[in-house]
């Protein structure tokens, strides 16, 4: 399930929906909301069952694992994560 | 995109060989982002000593810990080859009291360092502790070890250390530098100073045999090697790519990175020795010298040759 806030406004919203789309392959039952800040930054909110029993930490390396393609190198189209934000449904 | 098995290994074995390691921008002494500062800052009080590893200066590594840690930010600290978090993290768990926990600090371990006052500290101290109604006497040794008394209203989670009939609190990270301090305070013209003398502190450069030397050369390290002698011996021969130390040079070097590698060389070692221990005490921890000077080398190669 993808929620995208202000799509039609939002000029980055392709890149947006890849974020998602990369999120929700790693955590099918995810639910992930994002908003963009300055170019290239965004923060992202997940909820997936399968956070259930980790750390913050283990919950925030699974989404960092699942988007690491999109970050990688300088010239990375998502060059940082603002706030990312992990909670269980 | 993945993480190659060369990169790995070098990031496991600087995970093997050290306790806790921070990966920054920067160093210890010079972070060079906010975010490594703050978390610089945060450790600093808690661990009197810690790895940090510079990814500026190793590209490698830089891309490698993002991989490895499956984290897309730096800094990134690690204990016990476990990856604790970044910089919002420590913060976080600063604030909340469990990064003693996670850096696997043990109070029992740092109960009461042994203290000493000498009869003149005895009386001064509690001469200022009766102007000090509700305040508590506190010590800060700072990594460089710079020792500050003074009083603190708030003393909660420090170090109780009683010596004498008097308590001084200390920070954790102070209290793993304490142990076994004497504290003396002399009278000066300007009043009364204090003297400490502390057996933690590593007090002296180190120094480099030839052999060592020419292996850092070989390795091409980034190393700063600065000749103290006169322009006219250096006529006799010199080590090559060495910079010839005057006052503008002198001064150039009190701003480096406090931990840039500094070797100093002379014609027998013994100049040299002062000079590294000079910048030494003024918080270069990587200033050494050249252990027998330029004589020393000579003979050594030429003897090899």
């Amino acid at each position: 399930m993808v929620q995208i806030r202000n799509l039609s406004k939002n000029p980055n919203s392709d890149f947006a929906a890849t974020i998602e789309a990369a999120i929700v392959k790693a955590l099918p039952d995810s639910k992930v909301t994002l908003s963009a800040g300055s170019p290239g930054h965004y923060s992202i909110h997940v909820i997936s069952q399968l956070f259930a029993g980790k750390s913050r930490i283990q919950q925030q390396q699974l989404v960092y694992a699942a988007i690491a393609h999109l970050m990688a190198g300088v010239q990375a189209p998502l060059h940082a994560v603002d706030r990312l934000q992990t909670q269980t449904p | 995109m993945s993480l190659s098995p060369e990169v790995r290994q070098r990031i496991e074995s600087i995970l093997q060989e050290n306790r806790v390691v921070l990966f920054m921008k920067g160093n210890r002494a010079q972070p060079q982002c906010g975010f490594s500062g703050q978390v610089v800052q945060i450790l600093d009080d808690f661990l009197a000593d810690y790895a940090t590893v510079n990814i500026l200066a190793d590209p490698e590594i830089r891309e490698g810990i993002k991989l490895y840690s499956n984290w897309p930010t730096l800094p990134q600290l690690y204990v016990n080859r476990e990856f604790v978090g970044g910089c919002d993290i420590i913060r976080e768990m600063a604030q909340e009291g469990e990064l003693e926990k996670a850096l696997g600090i043990e109070r029992t371990a740092l109960a009461g360092p042994k203290i000493e006052l000498s009869a003149n500290a005895v009386q001064t101290i509690q001469e200022a502790i009766e102007k000090s109604p509700g305040a508590s006497l506190s010590l800060h040794i700072s990594p460089n070890f710079e020792h500050s008394l003074g009083f603190a209203k708030d003393v909660v989670g420090k170090i109780e250390a009683r010596t004498q009939g008097i308590s001084i609190f200390l920070d954790l990270a102070s209290a793993q530098r304490a142990n076994g301090l004497s504290i003396d305070f002399i009278d000066t013209p300007q009043g009364k100073s204090l003297v400490v003398q502390n057996p933690n502190q590593p007090n002296t450069a180190k120094a480099l045999g030839c052999e060592a030397l020419k292996a850092k050369l070989d390795a091409k390290e980034n190393l700063l090697i600065y000749d103290v002698r006169s322009p006219d011996e250096r006529k006799a021969g010199y080590i090559e790519g060495s910079i010839v130390v005057d006052q503008d040079v002198a001064q150039a070097i009190e701003k480096l990175p406090k931990d840039s590698a500094l070797v100093f060389y002379c014609q027998d070692g013994l100049r040299s020795r002062s000079a590294a221990q000079h910048f030494y005490e003024s918080g270069f921890a990587n200033a050494t010298y050249l252990e027998g000077g330029i004589d020393g080398w000579i003979r050594h190669f030429e003897a090899a040759n």
